[in-house]
């Protein structure tokens, strides 16, 4: 049963659990490769994470003159190959997210492989499993649709390329804050 | 692969079916003088060794196809084109320096994985530059009377050693040497890979043990030729030797297939340092929305080309490329497209993202 | 929710040479279930994976629960006891060298029976704290009544949930934090929460709390500052701090007025109606709004939502207890529940947060100053009998009740105290009013300060103890549902530290009160004692044996003879724990806070947590992961009253109140009152924002106002 990233924007509280628990991953090397963004710091708490979306044509892996970022089967766009990457940075500057990361040391880019040692066996990432809001989830195709019914929000249901909200198709399903919009009170 | 004649190429490439053809021809010719002036007229071939020029040959076959296809690739294309230019760069020498003899970036992963490397890396590129003369002819000793031997490279004396001293000995055991290298950097290899949890969770058998297990069958078997020679009196030599040939035409043929194609790439690094840093020095492009200088103005420039000619183009209403965004300013446009609040044009600095784990 | 693989099957959760070993988080109330990674050769943890199958967080945890298991084989980690001999070193790090278990113990024991000696039994005083197991939190009120044989003990927890216990003692006769399992929570319609800043406080609540309005239910928050939680509330009712009395108050008038009472339940299970009734006459929409500055249309639309919901859990934390009016502030929002008969069934009820991880089993089994374990007064003849029975003393040994946790300070300030024993507390950090704290403990004779890292309150002592993480014992913890739950130990102790359990069985054999504490050999000797010691009590924890807590995801106390497998839900058939088996609703008049603001100091201070520290953050300020993400405290202000100081975003300002002085960097948000400063309370030294808070406490509960006082701020 295939599984997908689903992010509820709208649930997110700021605790950077996800951060935290992105460190613990099995090949993460203690270093967290997703974000989290105050939207608008000055005036309230809102905050949405920023996780790589791992596209299905992602502009990483085209920019990259070495094809260090393979994408695994299952969709995912890896993190460069350690032996491969030559550091030029171009993923960097491809991504349309603003992703990838650079460890200029180790002369190596570093992004988000959706916990490839633990979502190719079916259990969620690390972030999506201690997400304690909700606004990470490793949803099958069947609640996604689900989901997706559920929410009727003015601004169309969830981000999709054909609106102005994401760059192109991706693996990873957003729906934009506002779900509870026209929500259907129970009294 | 490029197999169209195009009227627009150099002339010299008109007279070949393929640029893979015309790369082939002229490195077979090269090869072939060489070995012609170094072998002196081919009259001190090692006829013994002649497997290894087979699988040489297979392994060119295989090089040339698999670069060549992925140097079609834009963003390669690119980068070789400009890299090739300024290859002539003061910098060239300390980059190669650092970053392919020291390898110091690796020394930047881990005390532990840069030992191994060196020990991997140069134990088996001192070994292809003993096997490859000694294979072609191009480099040979002849014995004096005197206890002397005379290394001849290409076809010239180069020098005089006593058969008894250290160089000579240095001569003799290299290969030994380097098998012990590889053997010590092999093995921390595949001990790190089994025990560290960092690697096994990225690794598959395939891509990263079998590389491994390789040059070890390699360095083994060459090693137990020696065992054989010196300690009993060549038992079963003529087998091993067979076996030892056996492995390294296998290894060469894989070589520009698997993880060991990194070897031939890695030199690339130079071009790409060279790259950043002289259009770095250039001009810089200031991020269109917090004017933060990201990345040279000609990277910009060239990924956004590289991006085009693979169909992608990520231009905004606004008037920039996400490319021209600095990368908190890039993540904060996402965020202001999802949440409907002008987040990139707020003058609060990104909150910390790169914590310790 | 989520299927998942067992574990066991996936090469990349089980690693060759690894355990993983099943446990709780070591910090807060919601006790989120976690495994450890533990390497079997070296038996050192070494990480943390989600435990999926614990039913109340489900593998979640917050940045606190996933980088916690770094506490453990943390370089700050005291490893030997160490001894200060130049007292007027006192209140630094200067001075200690490493000295034995034997040198320090027998230091201790000379010096606490020589102060004995000349001052009487009661001039020590025990400190303790609820960061720990049931064990050890029943152990110290026997060592403390039996080996030191003073009346003077009390823990940290009359900073935290002192109030709520009080609140629901007197409304429904019982202390148990919540009335329902955290589970039942997503299923209800309309959640009430007051003076609770869950997103950051109890994170792994929040996706319960997010369910109820995916479903179409209501959230309602009441809180001065627009926290997480309340910016997506469907309503949220942004009161000055210091009013919630009269917030409640108003939504039992307008339940009362909207006939959205309860009648026969009233009549049937509780007293009070009537006087509370025609008390709460007054508090008009018009006339609450005055007093707490929410609009009379919000309150209104409050009360009607939370009337008509068919299910409504009232919840509230430390908001509103830490006043000086925190039990009156319970009780008026039990009212609520009461008054509209929405408690004792499935998915209506009331609940608090509890703070700390054991804050309510902590509560429960004799730390505090009046109470004895399983619940039981130190005050009733009978209770006490039934103790001295399990402890082996006679009735007319028991110390009599003491004082609570800031009088404690007051004592030593008079020199009535002359020695503490401080556990599992940093007080030098948490208590109010520091300037005055931090003098009394300079005061002590002597002091002694059990804990794994050096707090800012060791820095007072004249030895500290070397003790344990939570992961290096076992024993049982109850949390915020009142479940009790099984810490596993994962690590061998760190170098030569010990169980707290351990030190005072050490400290009390060398009292030559050995035989009260010998026969206790393991934690499972120190469970099976103290599980008998609450037997009949109200908190009966005799049926929770291990066994049990392992066979059925833990157990909810009460679990005795009669209720073998636990009650989950309390109340279920009406019967509250009053004598008359009846809830009282309790008519409480409005008081403002001790202080209200005035020309001098115009502004009203309030205190709180951020989400990546927890407490007096003297371990999670030494976690990388967190001290990277909150590493300084800073003062929320709102744009207009930035304005109006002319100061800037991240600019350090002055901020000062009658008793102390601090300075801190400026976070501009306009998600706070424009009357109203916030600082979090979690750091320490000249960073404290307790040098200026409010000791004024509440008159039943003895809780400091943590939560409201007047203040100014001065430019640089």
């Amino acid at each position: 049963m295939k599984k997908v990233l689903y992010i509820e924007l709208e649930n997110c509280i700021g605790c950077r659990s996800c951060l935290a628990g992105c460190t613990q991953c099995g090949g993460h090397e203690q270093r967290n490769r997703n974000y989290v963004i105050d939207v608008n710091p000055f005036v309230d708490r809102q905050t949405m994470p920023m996780m790589c979306l791992h596209c299905e044509n992602p502009p990483c892996a085209r920019s990259c003159p070495v094809q260090a970022i393979q994408v695994h089967e299952t969709g995912a766009v890896l993190s460069a190959m350690t032996e491969k990457c030559l550091g030029c940075q171009n993923c960097t500057i491809a991504c349309p997210y603003g992703i990838p990361k650079f460890d200029v040391e180790q002369n190596l880019m570093y992004k988000c492989d959706l916990c490839i040692d633990r979502t190719k066996d079916g259990i969620p990432p690390m972030c999506a499993s201690v997400c304690p809001t909700n606004t990470l989830q490793w949803v099958t195709e069947e609640e996604l649709a689900v989901k997706k019914s559920q929410f009727r929000l003015s601004n169309g249901m969830m981000a999709s390329m054909e609106d102005p909200y994401l760059e192109n198709k991706t693996n990873v399903h957003v729906s934009l804050p506002g779900i509870l919009e026209g929500k259907e009170k129970l009294f | 692969m490029n197999t169209k004649v195009n009227q627009r190429q150099p002339s010299i490439e008109r007279a070949f079916v393929s640029r893979f053809a015309m790369h082939m021809f002229f490195t077979i010719l090269i090869i072939f003088i060489l070995t012609f002036v170094g072998s002196r007229m081919f009259t001190h071939m090692d006829l013994n060794l002649y497997g290894y020029m087979v699988g040489t040959l297979v392994f060119l076959i295989g090089l040339f196809y698999r670069f060549l296809s992925w140097s079609e690739r834009p963003p390669a294309k690119l980068m070789i084109k400009k890299g090739k230019k300024l290859i002539f760069r003061k910098r060239t020498a300390k980059t190669t320096t650092n970053d392919i003899a020291l390898q110091r970036f690796i020394w930047n992963r881990g005390l532990y994985r840069w030992f191994q490397h060196m020990m991997m890396g140069w134990g088996v590129i001192i070994s292809c530059l003993v096997t490859f003369p000694l294979v072609f002819g191009w480099m040979y000793f002849t014995m004096d009377d005197n206890g002397f031997y005379t290394v001849v490279f290409m076809g010239l004396n180069l020098m005089k050693i006593s058969a008894d001293g250290f160089l000579a000995f240095l001569f003799y055991n290299s290969l030994n040497i380097t098998a012990i290298m590889v053997i010590t950097g092999a093995s921390m290899a595949i001990y790190r890979r089994l025990k560290n949890m960092q690697a096994r969770a990225e690794q598959t058998v395939v891509f990263d043990f079998m590389p491994l297990y390789m040059l070890l069958f390699i360095s083994i078997s060459g090693l137990l030729l020696t065992v054989s020679n010196v300690f009993f009196k060549g038992f079963i030599q003529p087998e091993l030797s067979l076996i030892h040939q056996f492995s390294v035409i296998v290894t060469l043929i894989y070589l520009p297939f698997g993880k060991l194609a990194h070897i031939p790439m890695r030199p690339l690094g130079v071009y790409v340092k060279n790259y950043r840093e002289y259009y770095g020095n250039q001009s810089m492009k200031k991020c269109k929305v917090c004017s933060n200088e990201f990345v040279s103005t000609e990277q910009s420039k060239d990924v956004i080309d590289v991006l085009n000619q693979n169909a992608i183009e990520f231009k905004k209403e606004e008037g920039f490329h996400l490319a021209e965004l600095c990368l908190p300013c890039r993540r904060n446009y996402r965020i202001s497209k999802f949440s409907g609040v002008k987040t990139h044009l707020t003058k609060a600095k990104e909150a910390n993202q790169d914590a310790r784990g | 929710m989520q299927e998942v693989k067992a574990l066991k099957e996936i090469s990349n959760v089980n690693h060759p040479n690894e355990e993983l070993i099943k446990t709780h988080c070591s910090y807060c109330g919601m006790q989120c279930g976690m495994n450890l990674r533990v390497n079997t050769k070296t038996n050192k943890i070494i990480g943390v994976e989600p435990r999926y199958e614990w039913p109340v967080t489900e593998g979640k945890m917050c940045p606190k629960g996933v980088t916690a298991y770094q506490q453990t084989n943390h370089k700050d980690r005291l490893l030997k006891p160490l001894i200060r001999d130049d007292a007027s070193k006192k209140g630094t790090k200067e001075g200690f060298r490493e000295a034995s278990w034997d040198e320090a113990l027998d230091l201790i024991v000379k010096n606490f029976k020589a102060l004995q000696g000349k001052h009487g039994d009661d001039t020590l005083s025990v400190y303790s704290g609820v960061s720990m197991t049931n064990e050890k939190c029943y152990l110290t009120g026997k060592f403390a009544r039996v080996a030191l044989k003073t009346k003077y003990i009390d823990y940290n927890g009359r900073f935290c949930m002192a109030s709520a216990a009080g609140g629901s003692l007197r409304s429904l006769g019982v202390d148990r934090g919540s009335s329902l399992p955290w589970t039942d929570l997503h299923q209800t319609d309309c959640l009430f929460i007051a003076g609770s800043n869950t997103a950051e406080c109890h994170p792994t609540s929040m996706y319960r709390v997010w369910e109820v309005q995916n479903r179409g239910g209501y959230l309602i928050v009441v809180d001065p500052r627009e926290t997480p939680i309340a910016r997506r509330a469907d309503l949220h009712l942004d009161l000055r701090p210091g009013t919630d009395l009269a917030l409640a108050n108003c939504m039992v008038h307008l339940l009362i007025k909207n006939g959205r009472v309860d009648e026969e339940f009233i009549k049937q299970h509780t007293n009070g109606f009537e006087e509370t009734k025609e008390l709460v006459a007054l508090f008009t929409p018009e006339y609450t709004s005055e007093i707490t500055g929410v609009s009379p249309e919000k309150l209104i639309r409050a009360a009607e939502i939370y009337g008509k919901a068919p299910n409504a859990i009232v919840m509230f934390a430390r908001g509103v207890e830490q006043q000086s009016k925190g039990v009156d502030n319970v009780s008026a929002y039990i009212n609520m529940a009461l008054v509209s008969g929405k408690i004792g069934r499935p998915k209506s009820g009331v609940a608090t947060f509890t703070g700390q991880g054991n804050g309510q089993g902590g509560r429960e089994h004799g730390q505090k100053s009046d109470l004895l374990p399983g619940y039981r007064k130190i005050t009733n003849p009978q209770h006490v009998k039934e103790v001295c029975e399990v402890w082996g003393i006679k009735p007319e040994e028991m110390p009599g009740p003491g004082v609570s946790a800031y009088e404690l300070f007051e004592l030593m300030d008079k020199k009535e105290i002359r020695g503490m024993y401080l556990l599992c507390s940093n007080p030098a950090v948490s208590a109010p009013n520091l300037n005055f704290v931090k003098n009394a403990m300079k005061n002590l004779d002597f002091m002694v300060c059990s804990d794994f890292y050096l707090s800012e309150s060791a820095e007072f002592a004249d030895v500290v103890l070397p003790t344990t993480t939570w992961a290096e014992d076992e024993g049982t913890v109850t949390n915020l549902e009142g479940r009790i739950i099984k810490i596993n130990r994962a690590q061998k102790p760190l170098g030569e530290c010990k169980t707290d359990w351990e030190i005072q069985i050490e400290i009390a054999k060398r009292y030559g009160k050995g035989k009260y504490f010998e026969h206790l050999k393991t934690a499972k000797d120190v469970a099976d004692e103290f599980r008998l010691a609450t037997k009949g009590g109200n908190a009966d924890y005799s049926g929770a044996t291990w066994e049990k807590i392992e066979k059925q995801n833990g157990v909810f106390w009460p679990c005795n003879e009669e209720n073998v497998d636990g009650t989950p839900h309390m109340f279920l058939d009406k019967k509250f724990y009053h004598p008359d088996g009846k809830a009282k609703i309790c008519a409480l008049p409005y008081r403002p806070p001790a202080e209200e603001p005035n020309e001098q100091y115009p502004l009203r201070l309030t205190t709180g947590r951020v989400v990546y520290h927890y407490l007096s953050g003297n371990q999670t300020r030494r976690i990388p992961f967190l001290k990277d993400m909150c590493p300084e405290p800073y003062v929320e202000v709102h744009p207009e009253l930035a304005k109006k100081y002319q100061i800037e975003h991240d600019q350090i300002i002055r901020l000062f109140t009658r008793r102390g002085e601090a300075n801190y960097k400026v976070k501009i948000t306009e998600a706070i009152r424009k009357d109203t400063v916030f600082v979090p309370y979690h750091f320490g030294h000249e960073q404290s924002i307790n040098l200026l808070t409010n000791a004024a406490l509440d008159p039943m509960s003895r809780m400091p106002e943590f939560k409201v006082c007047a203040a100014q701020i001065e430019k640089l």
